[in-house]
């Protein structure tokens, strides 16, 4: 896969994740390359820089908790990362049927 | 597992304004991370060093990583004060270029303001100059209240040499007892004598000779003329003192008596320059007293003490002002003369004249009755005045003497 079609999605895959409830960096790259099917790996020098700027402009909240014998952060949403999120939904979609729309044009040529 | 431990260090220099548990934070959350993956990978490989190797391969560099979110982090402060450090420099470079400029302009305007005195001074000394060159090019005739009075005094002759130390005393009026000004100045090495501004109006002025020779002159300075130079031509040297000698024609039955002839000698004026120089200082005559036997004695007194002196109240003998007229020779008769025998008067001729003058004899007609005689005072040989003593003189003389005798006689006083 080409890489730079994921840059511009790693933030909305990231929120996307822990809109399920409250995970950690590790957990989340492993619930990417789950749900798409190996498709799509977040490297860890993409996702512990983005993760860290969704905390800083409150998308979202961090919170530590012992888990293994080791402190862990967990990151959850904030009000502001759902409405972030809804918003990053929409532009997809918006996205998605635009090209989908073009490509299925091209299939049926 | 050292690979984790170097995350820590890895991190750079601690900051003053880093939050304390940031570095602690980010090492935490990374070293999670990887030993959530090492499980994973020695899970599924069994083998520690193989499980380490993917990881890494997988992970990359954890020390840039964390190096980053250090970054990411403190990126704002930072920045801040990067911004501040920036814009301190970027202050303190406008204040150095300000002060900088300040200076420049203070430099100019310190080189304006000494351009400024300078020109300001250069148009005072212009204007100086003009002001000197319009009084040096004044008329004359602008000088309308004061007249600059001088004098050039010169010995003999007008083109003579300078009279240097002679005096000038100047009075305001027409005559020396006027004087309200009363200048008394003395001539300088080249004869000159400034008396400085003086009103238009007439002067009294006496020139006078160190040796006491003087010239009246009067003065008359003429408005509208800024300067006015008195050139007065003086004596070089004193007359020469004259010899003389009385030659009083006594009868012979009185030249044994005391009697004595009372003179009044005023000395000669002469011309220099045209003007006539005066000999006798303060104006007075000296007084001699001829007695019968020739010998000349010399009263320190005027006539007016000398007959008032005596004890008997008796009225004092009038005497008659001498006449003077100019020439350089002495004449013995009376009234037109500078060298007199006035008053015929006769007199004892003790020395002690103050209280023994008890004969007088007088022309009863008041005349003078001695014929003239002429003295050369140039002469080199001694001048003898002849005096001719009248018949009519004589009488008078021998009637007072009978008449003191008499007198006597009765124990009277005459």
């Amino acid at each position: 896969m080409d890489s730079r079609l994921l840059c511009g999605m790693v933030d909305t895959l990231i929120l996307e994740v822990i809109s399920s409830g409250p995970t950690y960096g590790y957990e989340i790259v492993q619930t990417v390359l789950t749900r798409s099917k190996g498709y799509f790996e977040i490297t860890e020098g993409s996702l512990y820089p983005a993760l860290h700027r969704l905390e800083r402009q409150k998308f979202l909240e961090a919170f530590w908790k012992e888990a293994d014998g080791r402190d862990r952060k967990y990151y959850k949403l904030t009000p502001a990362g759902k409405a972030g999120l809804a918003a990053k939904r929409r532009e997809w979609n918006q996205f998605a049927a635009g090209v989908r729309g073009v490509l299925g044009g091209l299939a049926r040529s | 597992m050292q690979w984790l431990e170097n995350l820590t260090s890895a991190l750079p220099a601690r900051r003053d304004d880093e939050p304390t548990d940031l570095r602690g934070k980010i090492v935490s959350e990374l070293r999670d991370h990887l030993l959530c993956a090492y499980q994973r990978e020695l899970m599924l490989t069994g083998n520690e060093t193989e499980a380490v190797r993917r990881v890494v391969a997988k992970f990359g560099d954890p020390s840039a990583i964390a190096r980053r979110l250090w970054l990411d982090a403190l990126k704002e402060k930072i920045m801040s004060q990067r911004i501040m450090v920036a814009l301190s420099i970027a202050m303190t470079v406008a204040c150095i270029a300000m002060a900088f400029a300040i200076w420049r302009v203070s430099e100019r305007s310190a080189e304006a303001t000494v351009a400024i005195v300078r020109e300001t001074w250069e148009a005072n000394q212009a204007l100086v100059k003009m002001l000197e060159r319009a009084v040096q090019e004044r008329p004359e005739r602008e000088s309308q209240d004061w007249v600059r009075l001088k004098f050039h005094l010169l010995k003999d002759v007008s083109n003579g040499s300078p009279a240097a130390g002679y005096r000038v005393i100047l009075a305001d009026g027409h005559d020396a007892n006027a004087t309200k000004i009363g200048l008394d100045l003395s001539a300088g090495s080249d004869g000159f004598i400034d008396a400085g501004l003086l009103k238009p109006a007439a002067y009294f002025c006496e020139v006078l000779a160190p040796w006491g020779e003087h010239m009246s002159l009067h003065i008359y300075l003429r408005a509208g003329t800024a300067e006015q130079t008195e050139v007065i031509v003086c004596p070089g040297e004193p007359t020469p003192p004259a010899r003389f000698s009385f030659a009083v024609s006594w009868p012979e039955d009185l030249r044994e008596m005391p009697l004595g002839l009372m003179c009044d000698i005023a000395y000669l004026s002469r011309d220099i320059g045209g003007r006539q120089w005066e000999a006798n200082p303060g104006g007075q005559n000296e007084h001699i007293i001829v007695a019968a036997n020739g010998d000349i004695l010399r009263s320190r007194h005027g006539w007016g003490d000398v007959l008032n002196a005596g004890s008997d109240g008796r009225k004092k003998i009038e005497f008659k002002q001498v006449e003077s007229t100019p020439g350089p020779t002495i004449k013995a008769t009376g009234k037109r003369l500078q060298f007199a025998v006035r008053g015929i008067v006769i007199l004892t001729a003790d020395p002690d004249l103050t209280d023994r003058y008890r004969w007088y004899v007088r022309d009863p007609e008041g005349e003078d009755a001695f014929v003239s005689t002429v003295i050369d005072l140039h002469s080199e040989e001694p001048n003898e005045l002849k005096i001719l003593l009248s018949d009519e003189c004589v009488s008078n003389v021998r009637k007072t003497l009978d008449l003191h005798k008499a007198v006597r006689r009765s124990g009277g006083t005459p």
